[in-house]
């Protein structure tokens, strides 16, 4: 243990203050906002025009805005839950993965994705699935430059491979059904950034609608859902809901004009949201998300609250296709799902499932070094001796741990 | 050779001295405490016989919250939990005696079974003939890591039940005066034995 704990010590004290104080400027624009909110409510159409004109103004401004009617919610207001009257099939996807490491014994990376399918209320028990894949192959490592991928793209990797396995579950699930996996479904991943890769950019894009269209095709109402979301594209929307359209530049809508920077929608949906409440529909407006409305994948969200307790709210955002959106009883259906799965583990609300997924997926340190030892081994037997990096032999000398004389 | 339909778990770790099984608890399942179970060892020529002595139905963070979760949410973390997650549920044996050729021996194991070996139940004719003596009532009782008066007593109940109802009672009686022979220097230890093993046949 090298970290000098006593030389943190006023770091620490910093770190504490400059939260309470950013509290308590939050509280401040908490108020300016759930106002401006309720204004913007009344006035839905103007609103809906000021993002119609950033897009025609080319202005660049990502943020949500409500869909037209029959989908136009009360931005202002919570949606109660609805009941669960039926049995459902809910479907829920987690990954992770061991990226490429060029210090370890053989270049590879391993994405593992972990799902569990139940049916609600049926005393069943759940199905569980595990599908590890191990890549080794040069052109799976490499880019078109000859370069190790970055990390970044292992992670695009691991959560196609997410989505695939929630529609090939989907595929023979019986209906209705729900399909979550953790994390948003508007994805940012897939847009590969390493050289030449417009046209592994192309294939992705492909890959990745197409999932979509089979669970679209199972009827399965698929959701990303996001735990402490760090989004502000209400709070975006509130702040252009006060301009008026001729003070609609660039200028007006940057970072450093918004009154409101720093306030989260979760911060926003907190105040709002009763227990088990849902907030309005909402669409992000985004380049991506053009992408995703080419392909009829639109993304909308909302977000929920999944505490039973007044005070203490427990927010998630919850991301769907369109097509998810716009079905009244697949949105009702998902809603009921997650809160009656966040109270199985009322303590921390969460969906159980999702957590289940979760440790399903999970690949800990000593099954990696198991697994590195497997390799060791299967290379050892075709006569290849393959050890860590010197540097990673080393770093694992000067961290393993001490040891006591005994007798 | 076992039969598959008394294979009860199989073998996780073990020493001459006892193992421990891995099995899949389900509530109408035959694994007790104070069950006798073999395993094979030293390629099949041993069989060794061990008593249940321990049975572990471990929890952790995810289990802890579901016990306060609402009786009417649990219908599948229920099953899931008992089905996928708490397996293996662990069972430890205290090796009590082993069978090589047609001799039966009472004590510590020559060799203890391998990894993943199949645990089997003992019919009842098995543990008719395996208790028909006691020296493996006093391995039992000098064995300070076991809880050796729990585990004796519920071995000679079961032992008995074993038997033919007209034999039980003797059975008992028999055992009653084997345990006194065995620590007649400890008489309240004495007592409370034979107390528990007295109700059944009151």
């Amino acid at each position: 243990m090298t970290l000098e704990f006593n030389k943190l010590d006023a770091q620490l004290s910093a770190l504490g203050q400059s939260v309470a104080d950013e509290t308590a400027r939050r509280e401040e624009k908490l108020g300016r906002a759930l106002e401006w909110l309720r204004q913007a409510a009344q006035e839905s159409q103007a609103l809906c025009g000021k993002v119609l004109a950033t897009r025609e103004m080319e202005l660049d401004w990502r943020g949500a805005y409500p869909p037209q009617p029959p989908y136009t919610d009360p931005l202002d207001e919570g949606i109660d839950c609805p009941g669960l009257s039926e049995q459902v099939t809910l479907i829920a996807a987690d990954g992770s993965q061991i990226h490429v490491d060029q210090h370890a014994a053989a270049l590879y990376y391993l994405i593992n994705v972990g799902a569990i399918a139940l049916r609600t209320g049926s005393g069943q028990t759940p199905h569980v699935l595990t599908r590890p894949e191990l890549h080794y192959a040069y052109d799976e490592l490499h880019d078109e430059m000859g370069n190790l991928i970055p990390p970044s793209i292992v992670d695009a990797r691991r959560e196609q491979a997410e989505l695939s396995l929630l529609a090939d579950l989907a595929q023979d699930a019986q209906p209705p059904i729900v399909a979550l996996r953790d994390g948003p479904i508007l994805l940012w991943g897939y847009l590969e950034t390493t050289p030449g890769a417009q046209r592994r950019q192309q294939e992705n894009v492909e890959a990745y609608m197409q999932t979509l269209g089979r669970l679209r095709q199972c009827g399965a109402a698929v959701a990303g859902y996001v735990d402490r979301s760090l989004r502000f594209d209400v709070s975006k929307m509130v702040t252009l809901s006060r301009l008026e359209l001729d003070q609609l530049k660039r200028e007006t809508l940057s970072p450093a004009n918004d009154s409101l920077s720093g306030l989260l929608d979760e911060h926003i949906f907190a105040a709002l949201l009763g227990p088990a409440q849902r907030s309005a529909r909402f669409i992000i407006q985004s380049h991506v998300n053009k992408t995703y409305a080419q392909y009829e994948h639109e993304v909308w969200f909302f977000y929920v609250n999944l505490s039973r307790q007044p005070d203490r709210p427990a927010l998630a955002r919850v991301e769907v296709p369109a097509w998810v959106a716009r079905d009244e009883a697949a949105l009702d259906r998902l809603h009921a799902v997650l809160v009656q799965q966040a109270q199985i583990l009322e303590g921390s609300p969460y969906p159980y499932a999702l957590a289940r997924a979760d440790e399903l997926a999970v690949v800990g340190t000593e099954e990696k070094e198991h697994l590195e030892t497997l390799m060791a081994q299967e290379m050892a037997q075709r006569g290849r001796l393959s050890l860590p990096s010197r540097k990673a032999r080393a770093k694992e000398h000067a961290r393993g741990g001490r040891r006591k004389h005994k007798l | 050779m076992d039969n598959p339909q008394h294979i009860v778990g199989r073998l996780l770790r073990a020493s001459n001295r006892g193992f421990t099984f891995g099995c899949r608890l389900t509530e109408s399942d035959s694994v007790l405490f104070g069950s006798l179970v073999h395993a094979q060892a030293q390629a099949g020529q041993t069989q060794v016989y061990g008593l249940v002595y321990d049975i572990q139905v471990t929890d952790d963070g995810l289990v802890r919250q579901l016990s306060v979760a609402d009786e009417s949410l649990l219908s599948e973390p229920r099953p899931d939990e008992r089905h996928h997650r708490a397996a293996p549920n662990e069972v430890s044996v205290l090796t009590v005696g082993y069978l090589r050729g047609d001799v039966l021996r009472y004590g510590p194991a020559p060799q203890p079974p391998l990894s993943l070996d199949a645990i089997t139940m003992c019919t009842p004719e098995d543990v008719r003939q395996f208790a028909a003596r006691w020296e493996w009532l006093k391995l039992v009782l000098d064995t300070p890591q076991v809880p050796a008066d729990d585990l004796s007593v519920a071995a000679l109940l079961l032992s008995a039940e074993a038997r033919p109802a007209e034999e039980q009672r003797p059975y008992l009686v028999r055992a009653g005066r084997e345990l006194a022979r065995l620590i007649a220097g400890d008489t309240l230890r004495l007592e409370a034995l034979l107390k528990r093993l007295r109700p059944n046949y009151e």
